[in-house]
């Protein structure tokens, strides 16, 4: 009895560090946007507003128009990153010659800090002497303002506008390595003898993948799908700095608002206006969409999921 | 990690605001207190360096010290400043980006006004005032109980000015345009006769809409700072006048931030709006081989004269501080604006001398002889505004900037464009 108690206290002990840390810099800041959201708040606490700030985030254009904005992030960068970690992984699978140099090629961007990215692809997409104009220009074709250009590429008003798409394009960049060195492993932890089974059944290339990879890596898969879709829902760092923050004109998500996904909209309403309270709503509205997504991933995907055991 | 918004956000604010403002009470000529004092400020690289080195010189010469603590760029001293209001842990002074910002802070009840210290027995009298430019009280000034306070005292000040190309306009046979209708034909001119671009600018609301709108007569928010005032006749001219540039004459080269900065220096564009700091910049970007000498002029004139924007920055007292650290604070700025400091401030850093006396200073006067293009700014500083002083203006100018960008990339029309924007603007001031 007393050594269970030991232990307990044992155990506790060493979660300490990491649940204070948790605590202190996630629990309790995501309570207390919770307590200011309740407030009209601009530099200091106003009167109470009950839930008149999310009843006011429902009418607000500015905050649907960034959820839209979000969604088409996600659902244009997400799978597609997915999609060419995938097919990497399995190039890397093979014995290739240099293989360990292409993983590390391939994984690089993921471990550069994210500023330090938008900022070169800054440059490459800069209207007066960036090198994607350049390139237009080679092949006889008409410069773009790129991260300038709030026209969309589907239609002129709707989303992607072409500063988003490059941004989009950017994030796919950025993050197809890590997904694909996650897939790596999930490939070598397929055991060698189910695969040999299938082709001695006569199972090969496609039908092989079909079959036997994809399944069998779909734990892998159900947490990229999961990781990349919280991560893009809440992406920041490649948008701001990408999307021209700290411009003069605009705080965040230039131009004309159309690379404004939600995380921006919250920093916008935050520290650009100044509207504590109501950034806080926003920022507090958008984890309560993110963790109904994430169930909503799980209910539909986890299903599919095949362990091996 | 992709960056966690929700965290990035809120991790930063502490709890509880700090109490209200205490008032301290008006100096006595008592001895000078042997406080240090916090001072946060935003100024960097050489600016900062240069800025230390006067620093040093008052500590040397004073009871009262100065810690001087650089906290990055303008826009994080502002979210530092906001996020030490709510810790209610303030420095004893900080420096203020613009009017908007101290409006912020006295709106939340964070400063003691600058006025108190001029008043007291430490202050200033009517004739030393009286030596300040008066657009700069003005731009320090907020209506207090109906009455014209100072609630901000100024330091680095800049103004917005035409830079342009001589060797350019020489060889296009145009000579510095005095009007914004001669500056719309000296870009024609340009264009037609030479490969140069003919004007080079981020569209922004500082550099070209105010000034042209206060150059009609306009405004862009009443004079009561309740309701937008920018949809006007002469707001619309000024959104046009940019439109017929960008969209018929096709007469500029549209950028971001100071991309329009190296293409001007390297010789390629006759025009270029910016901050008098900008020279400096400028002539570091040059060629080695392409050297030239930078034009600067006024903005141009418009019916009602030319006008400017300040840039730049202030100083303010916060209303947490001890008393004694206030007087401190304020003998400290006090001396960092005497006519001595201000040349020495003006000479190191491309900033504007504060103060009628600087012209006829030695120093002063040396370098103007030398070079008159230091007096350019502080001429132009006769019809220059402030950054209006709402509360609300960091709220406001985004819209504006976003009916200028709508605009000129021809999605929206001058007249729809304002409209839009009025009616946002007319929300923001009614407080929603």
């Amino acid at each position: 009895m007393r050594k269970r108690r030991r232990e307990a206290i044992e155990g506790y002990l060493f979660l300490a560090p990491a649940l204070l840390i948790i605590g202190a810099f996630h629990v309790w800041p995501a309570l207390y946007a919770f307590y200011m959201s309740l407030f009209r708040w601009e530099i200091l606490q106003e009167g109470f507003v009950g839930l008149r700030n999310y009843g006011r985030l429902l009418e607000d254009g500015d905050f649907l128009r960034s959820l839209g904005i979000t969604a088409v992030y996600v659902l244009g960068t997400v799978p597609l990153e997915m999609a060419a970690g995938l097919a990497l992984a399995l190039l890397l699978h093979q014995r290739l010659r240099l293989r360990g140099l292409f993983r590390l090629v391939y994984f690089l961007p993921y471990v550069t800090s994210q500023v330090a990215v938008a900022l070169v692809w800054g440059w490459v997409f800069n209207p007066s002497y960036g090198v994607a104009n350049g390139l237009l220009a080679s092949v006889g074709a008409a410069p773009q303002r790129w991260l300038l250009e709030p026209n969309g590429i589907v239609a002129q008003n709707a989303p992607p506008s072409l500063a988003l798409a490059a941004i989009m394009l950017v994030t796919v960049w950025y993050f197809v390595g890590f997904h694909a060195v996650v897939f790596l492993s999930g490939l070598t932890a397929i055991p060698a003898e189910l695969t040999d089974a299938a082709r001695i059944d006569g199972a090969a290339g496609l039908r092989l993948f079909r079959y036997i990879t994809f399944p069998l890596i779909s734990p892998t898969t159900y947490f990229l799908l999961l990781v990349a879709t919280i991560g893009a829902m809440t992406s920041f760092n490649l948008v701001y700095v990408m999307g021209g923050g700290g411009q003069a004109f605009g705080c965040a998500g230039n131009p004309l608002g159309t690379t404004q996904v939600a995380a921006l909209f919250v920093f916008d309403r935050f520290w650009c206006q100044t509207q504590l309270g109501y950034a806080s709503a926003a920022a507090f509205a958008l984890g309560l969409v993110v963790l109904a997504i994430t169930v909503a991933n799980g209910r539909l995907f986890s299903r599919r999921v095949v362990y091996v055991g | 990690m992709r960056g966690p918004a929700l965290a990035l956000v809120l991790t930063v604010l502490v709890a509880a605001c700090g109490p209200a403002g205490t008032v301290a009470p008006a100096g006595t000529p008592g001895p000078e207190p042997a406080v240090t004092i916090t001072f946060w400020h935003g100024q960097s690289g050489v600016l900062g360096d240069r800025l230390g080195e006067l620093i040093t010189k008052f500590n040397s010469t004073h009871k009262v010290q100065v810690s001087a603590q650089f906290q990055g760029t303008y826009d994080q001293l502002y979210q530092k400043v906001v996020s030490a209001i709510q810790a209610g842990s303030v420095p004893d002074m900080a420096m203020v980006s613009g009017p908007p910002q101290t409006a912020q802070y006295w709106k939340a009840k964070a400063l003691t006004p600058v006025q108190q210290f001029v008043d007291s027995a430490d202050g200033l009298t009517a004739n030393q005032l009286a030596d300040f430019v008066p657009a700069l009280l003005d731009d320090n000034s907020l209506p207090v109980n109906g009455k014209k306070t100072l609630v901000s005292w100024p330091f680095s000040k800049s103004d917005a000015l035409l830079y342009y190309n001589p060797d350019i306009l020489q060889a296009a046979g145009v000579s510095v345009p005095k009007t914004w209708d001669e500056l719309r034909a000296a870009l024609n001119t340009v264009k037609s006769k030479t490969n140069a671009t003919p004007l080079s600018y981020t569209p922004d609301v500082y550099y070209f809409f105010l000034p042209y709108l206060w150059s009609q007569g306009g405004n862009a928010l009443s004079s009561d700072l309740t309701k937008a005032a920018f949809n006007s006749p002469e707001g619309q001219a000024a959104l046009q006048y940019q439109v017929d540039l960008a969209l018929s004459d096709r007469t500029v080269a549209i950028t971001q931030g100071f991309d329009w900065q190296n293409p001007f220096a390297q010789g390629k564009v006759a025009f270029a709006v910016s901050t008098s700091v900008s020279r400096p910049f400028i002539e570091q970007a040059m060629p080695a081989d392409k050297k030239f000498k930078v034009g600067m002029a006024p903005l141009p004139a418009g019916p009602k004269g030319a006008a400017t924007d300040l840039f730049g920055n202030n100083l303010v007292v916060f209303a947490n501080a001890p008393a004694d650290h206030q007087r401190g604070a304020w003998i400290f700025m006090k001396w960092l604006t005497e006519t001595d400091q201000t040349v020495a401030w003006s000479l190191a850093s491309g900033y504007m001398p504060l103060r009628d006396s600087a012209r006829n200073a030695p120093a002063f006067k040396a370098a103007a002889d030398q070079d008159d293009r230091v007096l350019v700014a502080l001429n132009a500083l006769k019809g220059a505004h402030g950054i209006p002083g709402s509360p609300d203006w960091q709220k406001i100018q985004p819209v504006l900037g976003d009916a200028v960008t709508a605009a000129l990339l021809g999605k929206s029309s001058v007249k729809d464009a304002l409209a839009t924007a009025e009616k946002k603007v007319n929300d923001i001031l009614a407080g929603f």
